[in-house]
């Protein structure tokens, strides 16, 4: 397998333990902004406790996805960054915003309307980065940034704009928080009714994804057409299986209380969704112009940068194992 | 950079709880946090000397024009004087009110006083960085550090001498104007390192016009990002007084039982 192929797969993979792990986090901020009920503050204080150990090593994804694409490919960093530079630093303010709202409001002493004002924060930028995660993805299968002699043409608004994008970015939003919810009801298993908030939850925004997967679907006739058809290609119906059959099993099995299916189910549910995305996207890291081929750093780099990601999975792996091990394991009663 | 960033959080930490053990000497809470902070970067400081002495020959090998600049030295000479200050005229190729240091510098590069030291001659003239900018800087962080590297020898021969540091007003007011020497020395260290290697983006390579991005309005993600920065800042003082009233709070006092 070429290189260039291998190092696009560890960045596929990257990406969906992003949404796996990271969209987890945001979705948990966006129920901690809308906490409703009776139980609202045992709801937000499960969700901190939930994010709390582990948020900053899910970012960690984010950081490899930037890094493998401006070391295997320089041209297509360069590009990309250059007209999304709008969407991208709106979500690096969300970010930055999130995590300072989450430490600041965790590690704040007083409880008063500061605290109250901290949680705000931590919501809205919760809810907002996905929004221009999603249409920072989306723009770069719409086929609206171009290039010219090897100089971006397209100006700072191109792409991110269109219908399909937006419709990404909604959809990324509702994806996580569904992710999140599915988490959630496993995390809350010592509280019954706390669980029971959080199956609905899981319920509605699950249901909400559909009519956002075919208004995304529709939108991406006009706005992303290479997007579409690969969405109709020979393998496009064996994803789409694994994706419906996944998200059959995670609306039985929250019905049935089996949560941890449920749990295993949306994950495998998100796996398969970026998958098709990105299979439906190969060989384009940025359509039509950059390929991973056409943008790829000299063979030397790319045989470090492998070398580099195996030593580096040596160290990392075994040690977010045991960090999942000691902050997520049930409590043995 | 890593005993750079050791040394300024130590002193920045130190210096803010020595402002309040010269309020309240007796504070339990504000002593330990001294003691750790000052401890952190007293240790380092000589460490940073260290390294800074080592990477300062590594730019006498590898970028010769930056330590030219960064020591104001215009003529390629054997036995090179050590310039600290003055006005550097790149005009004249010449240095103004200078404190010469005889053979000092070739020592320090070349580790002999008759060492030859390349000046910024041996480079065509539109190669050039500031002078000014790069050497003022240079001498700026070398300041920082040296005032650093007296306070923690103060502080060492004081315990040396087993007195206890909270007794020295004068020593804990050197700790508060060092608050912010150590990021002083931080910036213009980076100060150094950048205009340094102007021309250059990639040192005899690339030149940074040549990098720059072709795009405009790039005047809007500058002021964004700028705000963001002072925002935060403002919020990490403004926690930061909070946990210190917190902890300095009749609540918290009755729970230790001081």
């Amino acid at each position: 397998m070429e290189l260039e192929s291998l190092l696009s797969l560890v960045t596929l993979a990257s990406l969906i333990l992003y949404a796996l792990m990271g969209g987890a986090d945001f979705g948990g901020g966006i129920w901690d902004l809308v906490a409703s009920g009776p139980r609202a503050a045992r709801q937000r204080e499960k969700i901190s406790d939930a994010i709390a150990p582990i948020w900053e090593a899910n970012h960690v994804w984010l950081i490899l996805i930037v890094v493998l694409l401006f070391t295997a490919w320089p041209k297509a960093f360069a590009v990309i960054m250059t007209a999304l530079h709008i969407p991208i630093t709106l979500m690096l303010v969300g970010i930055v915003l999130r995590g300072t709202a989450f430490v600041f409001r965790k590690y704040d002493s007083k409880r008063d309307k500061v605290q109250r004002r901290w949680s705000q924060l931590f919501g809205i930028s919760s809810a907002f980065t996905p929004i221009v995660q999603g249409m920072s993805l989306g723009a770069l299968t719409t086929g609206a940034i171009r290039i010219k002699n090897g100089i971006l043409d397209t100006g700072f608004f191109a792409g991110w704009l269109t219908p399909f994008a937006i419709g990404c970015g909604f959809f990324a939003l509702g994806l996580f928080a569904f992710l999140a919810a599915t988490y959630l009801t496993v995390d809350a298993e010592d509280d019954p009714a706390l669980q029971r908030d959080f199956q609905i939850r899981a319920l509605i925004s699950g249901a909400a994804l559909l009519p956002l997967a075919l208004i995304v679907f529709l939108a991406s006739k006009e706005g992303a057409p290479e997007m579409h058809s690969g969405l109709t290609a020979w393998w496009a119906p064996l994803l789409l299986a694994w994706t419906s059959v996944s998200a059959i099993i995670v609306f039985i099995a929250l019905f049935l209380r089996k949560f941890r299916l449920a749990r295993l189910a949306a994950i495998v549910q998100v796996t398969s969704i970026l998958t098709g995305w990105c299979v439906a996207q190969y060989p384009h890291l940025l359509y039509p112009d950059l390929t991973i081929t056409n943008t790829a750093a000299p063979q030397t780099t790319l045989r470090l940068l492998a070398i580099a990601l195996g030593i580096g999975a040596l160290v990392l792996l075994p040690s977010l194992y045991y960090l999942f091990y000691i902050f997520k394991r049930q409590p043995s009663t | 950079m890593i005993f750079a960033a050791l040394v300024a959080t130590g002193f920045v930490v130190a210096g803010v709880h020595a402002y309040y053990l010269l309020k309240e000497s007796r504070s339990e809470f504000h002593r330990a946090a001294f003691t750790i902070a000052a401890t952190l970067g007293c240790i380092c400081i000589p460490l940073q000397v260290i390294t800074g002495d080592l990477a300062a020959r590594r730019v006498a090998k590898l970028q010769p024009a930056k330590l030219a600049a960064m020591e104001a030295h215009y003529h390629t000479a054997n036995g090179a004087p050590l310039i600290i200050g003055g006005i550097p005229d790149s005009e004249q190729m010449e240095v103004r009110y200078g404190i010469e240091i005889p053979k000092v510098l070739s020592l320090l590069v070349g580790n002999s006083l008759n060492a030859e030291v390349s000046g910024l001659d041996k480079f065509p003239r539109d190669q050039w960085p500031n002078v000014k900018l790069v050497h003022w800087s240079f001498d700026l962080m070398v300041g920082c550090g040296v005032f650093l590297l007296f306070i923690a020898a103060a502080s060492g021969y004081r315990l040396l001498r087993r007195r206890s540091i909270f007794q020295a007003r004068w020593l804990l007011k050197l700790y508060l104007i060092a608050t912010p020497v150590g990021l002083l020395a931080i910036e213009f260290g980076w100060f150094v390192t950048e205009f340094g290697r102007q021309p250059w983006v990639i040192y005899g390579i690339m030149r940074t016009g040549a990098a720059a991005t072709p795009m405009p309005g790039l005047i809007i993600p500058f002021t964004v990002f700028t705000l963001i920065y002072i925002f935060l800042s403002v919020v990490l003082v403004f926690l930061l007084k909070r946990q210190f009233s917190f902890a300095e709070s009749p609540e918290l006092r009755k729970h230790h039982g001081t």
